[in-house]
């Protein structure tokens, strides 16, 4: 038992004495680090190496990353084009992230040959690098990406450099005409000819639409699109030899559960919003308040894959845990009823909150509520408008958008659009979900809205009793017991004696 | 003698033990003085959770009893290990265990009667931590959640898991000293290790902290990873947060692991015991 303590003991020594050595070494690090910071003499070694530049989807967007020789593994979304780009760069170690860097801009050589992939060992496919460009038609972040390959690649990027030239005429024509309009209404200001605001505002010119299409250049690439799975891959130069450096793993992994998530603002504390993502979670509130639910599709993913897919340089622990993604905004349920500023009957100056969103296949969606086994009204997705009160205190009110519009909050768009759910003292819970306008319950979009009774905190101190008094009571019955018994056995032995 | 009669007799002591244990156990201050501990530090956990709620609002999360409850159910299945474990080096160090097998005790029906008085008491406290957080529930106005129950019976495989470890200790130690070292020793370990794992991993490349500690993270890494497969405390921790994302399977997985393990202790245990002997 001895020998088995004293292991014990021994491996926390070793392991606290393997702790410090680290820490020595960490204290020269630390210099190095000081030599490197930019400003002082540029130390950082740069050296010739293959890496593998990825355009990863992240479920929203496309995300670029690359993958130094120290990086082992490649981690991909399943069932979406992927682009692995084999390069040739020079790489440095930059200390004050504890990674590697590349320097494209020194040294970015496409590597001729074809990329084989293995599953279980056996060859299952083998891609040569194509033309490639990634496409928002509606903008990063507020749109789905498109990918195009070999020579729609050329062509799509041939369209978008039109359309950019174009765009760049419109604004162009847009400053000359604002400067024409400018001294023309200056001309006829001062010979008496503006007789009204309407005047003025009828002939301003109108300035395009911002330019939201964007575009990478045309790069070469290998486009995979794999089922879920764990592959092996390698890049087989022209003269038949694999590449040093090229092979790798490749993790294909997809979503583990896709749900609904909300962004909760509470009306009190607006600009510090909670979200809640795992389905069937429950809301603790506090009664009397009001809530706003704003509903966001959403994909769960195997941490370690997707922290790896998005950082592949990220610390390699193992890690089991899962990782709620939000992907998709919820849209409003009716055509909106806030216009761009084009057209005729103009309420606001300004969009929408941007975005792709859930139900852009035309279902319109409303939240169903029930209480005490009751269906309740349903609650309608609205815009609101926060104003900030007058005066140095602190404070905001939150209006609905029409409400703010009548109060003259006419130069901005809404703030947020969200569901609103008024909690009152009578309320003991709700359970919400969203139905769409076929009757169908969105899954994964139910949440339990629990009414925490705002008791003082030491009444819960009363729940201790139970175990004090049944402590009490079973330590006296036994001594009390044991007291009997005693005095049985002293009588007893008195009436023998 | 038949088997029959032998295993009959085996039960017939096992219970006696059992009997003895569990009203020793009962009947004695220290339990309700744990007991009373660990709901104190689950009340102070919902406290803050309610302290928080009325300031901000709102706080979602699956299910607020559930890290309370886990809090609890730590602390008397540990409790109530270590109580096992004191029991049994105890009679080994005092010669009651000697004495106990000139007569009818085997290590069977020793080792049974042990085990299942102190696995008594623990659904007995499950019950008795059930009340008590109906109470906190009503006072707090907080529904009881139906995987509540759920995190219920997997406690109760875990806690017995846990005892089984306890027993298997002290079976296989020479005095309460070097049992009690080791147990606590493998507690404080497990539990230590999950909790540096936790930290150090939350150290972003950026701290200055992150290269000294590399190492020692990635070890304890490994570590972690083979304590999810032996750690009671662990197996209630991924059952509960499996069960919470709807994982059923691998719910019932931790509970069938969590069964088995226990009963692989409770079988060395008895062989463990027949080879250590009953003297000190």
């Amino acid at each position: 038992m001895r020998k088995f303590i004293a292991a014990i003991l021994l491996s926390w020594l070793g392991l606290m004495s393997m702790d410090t050595d680290v820490r020595i070494v960490a204290a020269d690090n630390h210099d190095d680090d000081k030599r490197d910071l930019p400003g002082l003499v540029d130390k950082t070694e740069k050296r010739e190496e293959f890496v593998y530049g990825v355009n990863a989807y992240n479920g929203t967007l496309y995300q670029g990353v690359f993958h130094p020789p120290s990086v082992d593994t490649i981690y991909l979304l399943a069932d979406t084009i992927n682009i692995i780009s084999p390069r040739k760069t020079l790489i440095y170690y930059w200390a004050v992230t504890n990674e590697y860097k590349a320097d494209f801009d020194s040294m970015n050589e496409d590597i001729p040959g074809t990329l084989e992939i293995k599953l279980k060992g056996e060859l299952v496919l083998t891609v040569e690098p194509t033309d490639y460009v990634i496409q928002y038609p509606e903008g990063i972040t507020r749109g789905a990406a498109e990918v195009y390959l070999g020579g729609a690649a050329q062509r799509k990027y041939g369209e978008w450099e039109e359309a950019l030239r174009m765009y760049r005429l419109d604004v162009s024509e847009y400053y000359e005409a604002s400067r024409n309009w400018r001294t023309d209404l200056t001309e006829r200001v001062q010979s008496g000819k503006v007789t009204s605001e309407d005047d003025v505002l009828v002939s301003q010119p109108m300035r395009p639409a911002d330019f939201l299409y964007s575009s990478t250049k045309v790069f070469r690439g290998v486009p995979l699109n794999l089922p879920p799975g764990e592959y092996d891959i390698q890049m087989r130069n022209d003269a038949g030899k694999i590449v040093a450096d090229s092979v790798k793993k490749l993790v294909v992994f997809q979503s583990d559960r896709v749900g609904v998530g909300y962004t909760v603002i509470p009306e009190d504390k607006w600009t510090t919003p909670e979200q809640t993502y795992n389905p069937d979670e429950m809301l603790y509130v506090r009664s009397d308040n009001t809530l706003y639910l704003d509903p966001f599709f959403e994909s769960e993913y195997n941490e370690q894959y997707f922290t790896h897919l998005e950082a592949p340089q990220a610390p390699n622990f193992v890690n089991f845990d899962w990782k709620w993604v939000k992907e998709e905004n919820f849209k409003i349920s009716d055509s909106s009823r806030w216009r761009r500023s084009e057209d005729a009957d103009v309420t606001f100056i300004g969009e929408r909150r941007p975005g792709p969103h859930i139900n852009d296949e035309g279902i319109a969606y409303d939240m169903q509520v029930v209480e005490r086994d009751m269906l309740q009204n349903p609650i309608e997705f609205e815009d609101y408008m926060v104003r900030q009160n007058p005066g140095k205190a602190l404070g905001y009110e939150i209006l609905e958008a029409m409400e703010g519009l009548s109060q003259g909050m006419r130069d901005r768009s809404p703030d947020f659009s969200a569901f609103q759910i008024i909690v009152r003292r009578s309320i003991q819970d709700l359970e919400v979900n969203l139905q769409g306008d076929d009757g169908a319950i969105l899954s994964g979009s139910g949440r339990t809205v629990d009414v925490v009774r705002g008791s003082g905190s030491t009444d819960l101190f009363l729940a201790l009793i139970l175990p004090i008094v049944l402590g009490i009571v079973m330590v006296g019955y036994r001594r009390y017991s044991l007291k009997i018994h005693r005095e049985k056995l002293a009588s007893a032995s008195i009436e023998n004696s | 003698m038949s088997d029959t009669s032998t295993m009959y007799k085996q039960i017939q002591t096992a219970l006696t033990i059992h009997r003895r244990d569990f009203r020793i156990a009962i009947f004695g201050p220290v339990l309700y003085i744990v007991t009373t501990i660990s709901i104190a530090i689950g009340i102070v956990i919902i406290r803050n959770y309610l302290n928080y709620i009325e300031s901000n609002g709102l706080y979602p999360m699956p299910d607020l009893f559930s890290f309370p409850f886990r809090w609890v159910i730590i602390l008397t299945s540990v409790y109530l290990a270590f109580s096992a474990v004191v029991a049994i080096a105890r009679e080994r160090e005092s010669g009651a265990m000697e004495l106990l097998f000139y007569g009818p005790v085997d290590n069977v029906s020793y080792v049974l009667g042990k085990y299942s008085a102190q696995l008594t008491v623990y659904c007995l406290l499950i019950i008795l931590y059930l009340i008590c957080f109906f109470i906190l529930s009503n006072i707090a106005g907080v529904q009881i959640p139906a995987n509540f129950y759920m995190m219920m019976l997997l406690s109760l495989f875990t806690g017995a898991y846990l005892i089984s470890v306890g027993v298997f200790v002290s079976t296989m130690s020479k005095s309460v000293r070097s049992a009690t070292l080791v147990f606590i020793t493998l507690i404080a370990s497990t539990l230590l290790i999950q909790a540096s794992q936790a930290w150090l991993s939350n150290i972003a490349p950026e701290s200055d902290y992150y290269n000294p500690v590399l190492l020692l993270q990635q070890l304890l890494g490994w570590i972690q990873v083979v304590l999810t497969w032996l750690s009671p405390f662990s197996y209630l921790n991924y059952g509960v947060n499996e069960m919470l994302r709807g994982n059923m399977t691998a719910f019932l997985r931790v509970i069938g692991l969590s069964f088995v393990f226990c009963i692989t202790f409770i079988f060395s245990s008895i062989i463990g015991l027949k080879i250590r002997g009953v003297r000190q």
